[in-house]
């Protein structure tokens, strides 16, 4: 892992079809942005746990989280879980994408903190366009604390 | 008085002769014997004739009294005698003394004569005892001449008074008499009979016209009375009904018999009573007897009454059957005769008698154990009758041989028990394989849907990176992937739909459809233009149900309804509603101008995955309609379409009115 950059996203899906076009989107959005993909919760664990993100002083803290909802090991509301209890003090927004309308999914994961549903487009301009209104909201508008 | 007859008088009291103390020789003592003597004895003869006249005087109905004055003058006149013997002892009056026997001795024989004439009458006079017995006799007979005649008044009496109550009882009682001289074949007839004849006092009747007021088939019978009564001497006692002058027809009693002189029958005669009022109620209430005893008899139960003996008075057949009688004789015999082992069952008999008594008995299920063993429920009442307000008439038994029942109940419970167990186990089985369905879903959506993104997302990284190396082919070629998975998105979200559709509780909310349809329009309507479409609605009533799920229905069918027209150059799409006044339903419809179907497979055309169009035609996946057909059915109405192709089709379906209108449940927008 290069320790000199400073991640603006944090991606976190299984399918790699799906972290593909989904960076690939963001950065038609904007081509600058560094985006870290994990292919599990844990990964993206580990690396909190090591403090990846605070070893320089000068490096700046993510300001998203994108994770998929369905994942091997642990699920996405499993993780946000882990976070809230683990890392308190931890402050970036978690956007979560996923195939799943089921209303249930969508209740359980506003219950663990989740702080944007976005149900992934099978089209791929939608998809694209969907992504484009994330970054501009979550990386322009939206101020992290 | 001449010299003679005083010479006679002298002569009489001539006193020359010696005294008779002389005889006596002064002897003192035989002078004083026959002194006293004569003295007490003429005395004694002076007193009788006294006492005599006395009684005779005093006893007015003694007989023979002229003998009692003889004997009375005869004693006087021996008293005289007796004096003058007594005055001889001094005074020699013996001329005076012999006149005075010779009176004696006339007085004496005239007292004798008249005993004698009048002895035979003497001798018939009664002695004291006999006349005792007379008179006794004689008292007895009075005695009874005195009770009989009180009874003669008695009777007297009360045949005037029966004799009263007789007309009495004839006026009430409607009773007339009449008579027949055969001789003459006339009639007399009391006013009465007149009356009960309702024909005027006094018309002349003859034999024939008193037959013909019978009814006709009763005249036989008073024709055969009559002619029997006539040629056979006998009488009659008939009810036959009578047509009467205007017309009525009447119960009458007809009493007759003949009157024979001297072997001849020379009249007919006897009584005749309107008794129609008793008859009609006799025949009412052998009616209503009979009626009851029909009843009792075909009642499909077991029921019997009894008197207060216990003797039966009516039972119904399922009594016979059920306790073996049938073919026996049984009323007016007692339940114990026919049944002798109940007298061994104190139980019963303590029942029946408070039963007796007044008491209402029952009992629901009565257990019973044969003495083969067999087991037996029975259900019994025992219910007081009456014969009036006070006077209990018996009691009614009523019992149900319910062995079948209960066994049925037994069985039914035991079955219901065996059924609840079922149906958790299956309810529980149904839980798992929903949960398995569910998770099932759940992949689905998620699983199958992240392909298709990849399968359309790359396609597009291929259109838009290497356009240049496509050429139009590939270009095409790589649109028709794009297309397909995004139709293959499409059906995997309506199937899933579909099928979180059985899974969903349907609400019970009273909905405005007004309202609802024109949002709904107003979503569909935004991909068209305004000119393009013209939608009417009518006044929709508000239904009772799930307001998301009624959405769904009038966005598939409206949505439809456009798609289908989308191709004229105006789409003409009604709604409207009709109320069934009566039901609790509303018929809703909607109809269009489009293209519309063949009703030929009308059957396919609520079927998941059915299309009655090609898809290039008419997009679809086929659910739509399926979701339509089981939201509704699920509301418990009803759906059903009519079409003819290149006209247009109508969409009906029902939904439940809301019964009860309450404002708060409205659902917004009303």
């Amino acid at each position: 892992m290069n320790e000199n950059i400073s991640w603006d996203v944090l991606l976190v899906d299984d399918s790699d079809s799906d972290a593909e076009l989904t960076i690939r989107a963001l950065k038609k959005y904007d081509a600058t942005l560094n985006v870290k993909r994990f292919k599990d919760g844990l990964e993206l664990l580990e690396c909190f746990r090591n403090g990846d993100f605070k070893k320089a002083e000068e490096m700046q803290l993510p300001r998203l989280i994108i994770m998929d909802l369905k994942m091997p090991k642990i699920s996405g509301i499993e993780l946000l879980g882990i976070l809230n209890k683990e890392f308190e003090e931890l402050t970036i927004p978690v956007v979560l994408m996923s195939s799943s309308r089921e209303p249930r999914d969508l209740k359980a994961c506003y219950l663990a903190g989740v702080n944007s549903y976005v149900v992934k487009p099978l089209d791929f301009d939608e998809f694209n366009d969907t992504l484009k209104v994330i970054g501009e909201y979550w990386l322009q508008i939206n101020e992290v604390g | 008085m001449n010299y003679t007859m005083l010479n006679w008088l002298a002569e009489l009291v001539r006193t020359e002769f010696m005294p008779h103390g002389m005889c006596y020789m002064w002897n003192p003592a035989t002078l004083w014997a026959n002194v006293l003597g004569d003295g007490f004895t003429a005395l004694a003869y002076f007193l009788i004739p006294g006492l005599l006249v006395y009684f005779v005087k005093k006893r007015p109905d003694i007989e023979m009294k002229g003998l009692f004055f003889g004997f009375a003058a005869f004693i006087v006149s021996c008293g005289v005698v007796h004096v003058l013997t007594m005055i001889n002892v001094w005074i020699p009056l013996y001329n005076l003394t012999g006149a005075a026997k010779i009176m004696m001795a006339v007085v004496s024989m005239g007292t004798v004569t008249l005993l004698f004439l009048r002895m035979p009458e003497a001798l018939e006079l009664p002695t004291p005892a006999i006349v005792e017995k007379v008179n006794e006799q004689l008292r007895e007979e009075i005695l009874e001449k005195e009770m009989l005649s009180k009874k003669l008044e008695a009777q007297q009496k009360e045949l005037s008074k029966t004799l009263d109550l007789l007309m009495e009882t004839q006026e009430v009682a409607r009773i007339g008499s009449w008579e027949v001289d055969v001789q003459a074949m006339t009639c007399y007839w009391s006013d009465m009979v007149y009356t009960i004849h309702e024909v005027e006092q006094g018309t002349p009747i003859a034999v024939e016209d008193g037959i013909n007021f019978f009814r006709e088939d009763h005249k036989p019978v008073i024709e055969n009375a009559v002619n029997k009564g006539i040629e056979q001497n006998q009488g009659w006692d008939e009810e036959c009904v009578l047509v009467t002058a205007k017309g009525n027809e009447i119960w009458t009693r007809a009493i007759g018999f003949p009157v024979i002189v001297n072997g001849e029958v020379v009249r007919l005669r006897g009584l005749f009573m309107d008794i129609d009022s008793q008859k009609r109620s006799q025949i009412q209430r052998e009616v209503d007897a009979e009626q009851l005893r029909t009843f009792i008899k075909q009642a499909p139960t077991a029921i019997a009454m009894f008197d207060n003996e216990m003797k039966y008075l009516v039972a119904s057949n399922q009594w016979y059957k059920d306790y073996g009688l049938e073919g026996k004789e049984i009323i007016n015999q007692s339940h114990y005769d026919l049944f002798p082992n109940i007298l061994d069952m104190p139980e019963w008999l303590e029942f029946h008698k408070r039963a007796l008594a007044g008491e209402v008995l029952e009992k629901d299920r009565d257990y019973f154990v044969h003495e083969d063993g067999s087991e037996q429920w029975i259900k019994w009442k025992l219910s007081p009758w009456f014969l009036n307000e006070k006077e209990q008439g018996g009691i009614i038994i009523y019992t149900e041989d319910v062995t079948a029942k209960v066994k049925y109940e037994e069985w039914l419970q035991a079955t219901n028990t065996q059924l609840e167990t079922e149906v958790a186990k299956r309810t529980q089985d149904l839980s798992l394989a929903n949960n398995e369905l569910e998770a099932f879903s759940y992949s689905v959506s998620h699983d199958l849907r992240a392909p298709l993104r990849a399968i359309h997302g790359f396609s597009g990284i291929l259109l838009e990176d290497y356009s240049e190396v496509l050429d139009s082919e590939g270009v095409r070629l790589l649109n028709v992937v794009k297309a397909n998975s995004v139709k293959m998105g499409r059906l995997i979200d309506d199937i899933l739909s579909f099928s979180r559709l059985g899974r969903k509780n349907v609400k019970s909310e009273a909905i405005d459809m007004n309202w609802l349809v024109k949002v709904v329009v107003k979503e569909i309507s935004r991909a068209y233009e305004d000119d393009h479409y013209e939608v009417t609605t009518g006044d929709l009533p508000q239904v009772s149900g799930d307001l998301t799920m009624v959405q769904q229905v009038l966005y598939n069918l409206i949505s439809n309804a456009f798609k289908y027209s989308s191709k004229n150059a105006l789409i003409r799409i009604s709604v409207g509603a009709e109320e069934d006044v009566d039901g609790d339903f509303v018929k809703f419809s909607i109809r269009d101008n489009g293209t519309g179907f063949d009703m030929n497979y009308y059957d396919k055309l609520f079927g998941v995955f059915q299309r009655l169009h090609a898809n290039d035609e008419f997009e679809g996946t086929g659910v739509g309609l399926a979701i339509v057909k089981r939201t509704i059915e699920k509301h418990g109405g009803e759906i059903w379409a009519e079409s003819e192709p290149g006209t247009g089709s109508v969409f009906y379906f029902t939904l439940k009115k809301v019964m009860e209108t309450n404002p708060e449940n409205l659902k917004p927008g009303s």
